[in-house]
């Protein structure tokens, strides 16, 4: 498996290899078959590392521990299921991940690329096959995962027991898949940029692959959040952690790249400011990268840690210095065809929100790298932790929640402060409302208060636009639901994005609710014990322990009854593994829409039964975990290709030329 | 709605917030259990990396929540604490979850507004380039009034589906034949 496993993966540096030089020399002699093959040999890597992929997993469902990868990462004790994922539970394993993922994306981008930027595509091709080589050469040179063992090792050393949560099959893959899928509509727009005669036709192809990568990292770290609220044991979801920022960079650079490209899609305008905008994105996915592999910063994400910090960071800085070259060689050939009409505009608006997207990102970056520049510049190191973050990213996002309420509301091309004042009344006007009524409810923090008045204005202008649109389609002989969904089809990337928009929303109140209104209390317990915690009763009735071959796990039985909701009974557990001197737990949870009910127990002592429980109150967090799913039907409302705007190559194909 | 309303509306919103929150709790009068879970926070577990000790569960953030307890009931206040657990011959400043907001470490809390209020400007100045070439009919922004964001949602959401739109009450005729739609812009996403 080994061998078939390594020679697959060499086979693929070499089509990659073979796939750049072919697009490049075709490109520049006029070959066509030499681009064509160049594309074949593409999907040929694609095909090849599916079998590397193929051969490491297999390596693990059958223990082979000839395979030090295997053996470092897996043991006989563990899990059956996660010996299929466990393939990229550390670094070797992860860059073959990425890797493939990469050459499938790249098949696919060329596969699906509009038949009008064909002439141009040998260069996106290039471009995605130099960052395939790059992961392959790392592997082939400093990171074999196929090096083998001999003699071959009994038992492996197990996986770390962090990884064992049904996330695992989930939130690695799509993350890491997030994270590289950022190169696509970087590839598109960098081909385009090569070639001196283009300058809009990239836009379709950058548009898509870009909202497609926002919504796959944007899930990637929505369900990295999930994984640390319900396995980490602290009761929350994010801790601005140094490769959780890594992640989240890139996603607010997508985030501004998918507004201002449809500036550039509908009027031709930011032509320079998209360009330079995509090459941000990728170089902080870079970074991303760089910070996971053995960054310089202390991180609870160590998984894939290696000493390939210095190859990233090399990697990040030619990154950053070609495109951005590139683009300032190409700099007039950037220029819109539209001046700006009036400030007051949908397309000003977006450039706003471009401001505070990257402000948000720029201070994240800031606080990742200044442990640093305090180290160079006093001797100190100094932890930038989630306190910063908060009070300083906090504001941006209110401004940007803001945006979202106004940016809507505001038409294209122009409009006046006069009909921007009336869209914006009622919601004002029910934001106020809203405001006031939580005021005599008890809410009183400011943070509190403005962030919902805000999410309320958001809301409120969504939802009074579409019930407008209903009743319009209604009076003309639909129905209300026909209406609706006919009203949502008639604009699919409007209304798309309006669902994202209040999936955002429902972020927002979890964030805002479980931050300012979270309780946490630690209580003794023994058996049979019963004790009151904010609304719940609890009652811990029993403990049992299970001895494994690798670990102790001990869960522990426990009656929960709310105040006016029916009894339940949670079994939290805390799994022990001697190996690693480790320990995980699993939470506890009751979930509702008002407030989750969380419990984790703590150490358990051999002296005593009686076991430290951690009872967290956290309001509004149900309305995180909504979100997800809401942000996915949004996108792809807003992807659904329409008869117009086909992304598909025409059938007739073969008579566009690769010629401009 | 006059203009006049509107900023009283603004004012409302604007100002309600602060004298809502006049009621807050001030540090004084919370218990001691919540001042040390806030403490908690604000400092990050010496031996883990990037945990603050209301999150760490290993016994030396249990030990230190335990001091920060005792201290707290010998009347310390937060900044002793804090003060005391950053000292050199403790854990030092890398103990402290957010850098202090004096000496050097001030740069961190000052570079990223003064970067924003420079963007700001910087985008200010590149939307007054990217208009300033633009020709101006004059009459057309100043004097006759611009159709409403809702009238142009309503007209767009029309002219996608009614076809004929004389069979309907009244309402069609406002549309296919004015010529403002695109002179006011549209709302297209």
């Amino acid at each position: 498996m080994a061998e078939l496993g390594l020679s697959a993966l060499y086979i693929a540096l070499g089509l990659a290899l073979y796939s750049v030089a072919a697009s490049i020399i075709g490109k520049w002699k006029e070959y066509p078959e030499l681009i064509e093959s160049g594309v074949y040999s593409t999907y040929l890597s694609a095909l090849s590392l599916l079998i590397s992929s193929f051969c490491l997993v297999a390596g693990f469902i059958t223990h082979d521990f000839g395979i030090a990868y295997v053996y470092s990462h897996s043991n006989l004790a563990m899990p059956k299921a996660y010996t299929w994922v466990a393939m990229y539970a550390g670094n070797e394993g992860s860059l073959l991940f990425i890797a493939t993922s990469l050459s499938i994306l790249s098949s696919i981008a060329l596969v699906t690329s509009p038949h009008n930027f064909k002439p141009w595509l040998p260069y996106t091709n290039a471009i995605l096959m130099t960052v395939l080589v790059f992961f392959l050469s790392v592997m082939a040179l400093l990171a074999n995962p196929f090096a083998t063992l001999d003699p071959v090792p009994i038992d492996g050393l197990g996986i770390n027991p962090l990884l064992l949560h049904p996330g695992m099959f989930i939130h690695p893959p799509v993350l890491m898949t997030g994270l590289i899928m950022v190169t696509v509509p970087f590839s598109f727009a960098l081909g385009s940029l090569i070639s001196k005669r283009t300058r809009d036709q990239w836009v379709d192809a950058g548009r898509v692959w870009g909202i497609l990568a926002w919504a796959t990292l944007g899930s990637g770290l929505l369900l990295g959040s999930w994984w640390a609220y319900t396995i980490l044991g602290w009761g929350g979801y994010w801790a601005w952690d140094p490769v959780e920022n890594a992640g989240f960079m890139p996603w607010l650079g997508l985030t501004a790249f998918i507004h201002s490209i449809m500036v550039q899609k509908r009027l031709g305008m930011f032509r320079m400011w998209n360009m330079a905008l995509i090459n941000i994105t990728f170089v902080l996915a870079l970074f991303g990268m760089f910070i996971n592999r053995g960054g310089p910063v202390p991180s609870v994400h160590s998984f894939a840690a290696s000493s390939l910090g210095w190859v990233f960071l090399a990697f990040l800085i030619v990154g950053t210095i070609i495109p951005f070259t590139l683009f300032f060689i190409r700099f007039n050939h950037l220029k819109s065809n539209q001046y700006l009409e009036s400030t007051l505009s949908r397309e000003a608006a977006f450039l706003v929100n471009n401001l505070f997207l990257l402000g948000i990102a720029f201070v994240t970056l800031w606080g990742v790298i200044y442990p640093l520049i305090s180290q160079l510049f006093t001797g100190f190191t100094v932890t930038v932790g989630e306190s910063f973050y908060n009070q300083v990213n906090g504001p941006l996002m209110l401004g940007l929640i803001f945006l979202m309420g106004v940016g809507p509301l505001i038409p294209w091309r122009r409009s006046n402060i006069q009909s921007l004042r009336n869209a914006l009344l009622t919601p004002m006007l029910i934001g106020v409302m809203v405001i006031l009524i939580m005021f005599l409810f008890g809410i009183n923090k400011p943070y509190v208060l403005t962030s919902f008045g805000l999410m309320t204005i958001v809301t409120i202008g969504i939802l009074r636009e579409w019930i407008r649109g209903t009743m319009v389609l209604r009076r003309h002989g639909e129905n209300y639901l026909s209406g609706f969904l006919k009203l949502i089809v008639s604009n699919r990337p409007r209304y798309g994005g309006y669902i994202v928009h209040l999936a955002i929303i429902s972020l927002a109140a979890a964030i805002v609710g479980s931050s300012f209104y979270s309780t946490q209390s630690d209580i003794t317990l023994s058996p049979g014990q019963r004790i009151d915690v904010n609304n719940y009763t609890i009652t811990y009735l029993n403990s049992e322990t299970l001895h494994y071959k690798d670990r102790v796990e001990s869960r522990f039985f426990l009656d929960i009854s709310n105040r006016n909701g029916p009894e339940e009974t949670l079994t939290p557990f805390r799994i022990f593994y001697p190996s690693f001197n480790m320990s995980s737990t699993r939470a506890g949870i009751i979930s509702s829409p008002i407030e989750d009910f969380y419990i984790v127990p703590g150490e358990i002592r051999s002296d005593t039964e009686d076991i430290i429980f951690r009872v967290f109150d956290n309001p509004l967090m149900w309305w995180m975990w909504v979100a997800g799913p809401i942000m996915i039907i949004g996108t792809l409302i807003a992807l659904w290709p329409t008869r117009s705007h086909n992304l598909r190559a025409s059938p007739n194909k073969e008579e566009v030329s690769y010629k401009p | 709605m006059s203009l006049h309303s509107f900023r009283i509306f603004w004012l409302i919103f604007i100002i309600s917030i602060p004298i809502m929150s006049s009621s807050c709790v001030s540090e004084n009068n919370r218990s001691i259990e919540e001042r040390a879970q806030q403490i908690d926070k604000m400092l990050i577990c010496p031996v883990c990396p990037a945990e603050t000790l209301d999150q760490s569960q290993v016994p030396l953030a249990m030990d230190m929540k335990g001091i920060i307890r005792d201290k707290l009931h010998e009347g310390w206040s937060t900044k002793q604490i804090l003060d005391y657990f950053s000292s050199e011959e403790r854990y030092g400043l890398s103990v402290l979850s957010e850098p202090p907001k004096k000496g050097f470490t001030l740069t961190v809390w000052l570079v990223p507004p003064i970067f924003f209020f420079l963007a700001c400007v910087l985008l200010g100045l590149s939307l007054k380039a990217m208009k300033q070439h633009r020709y101006v009919d004059p009459d057309n922004l100043q004097n006759k009034p611009l159709k409403s964001y809702l009238n142009i949602a309503d007209l767009e959401i029309k002219q996608r589906y009614l076809k004929d739109p004389y069979n309907n009450e009244g309402s069609g005729a406002s549309y296919s034949t004015n010529p403002e739609s695109k002179a006011n812009g549209d709302i297209n996403g």
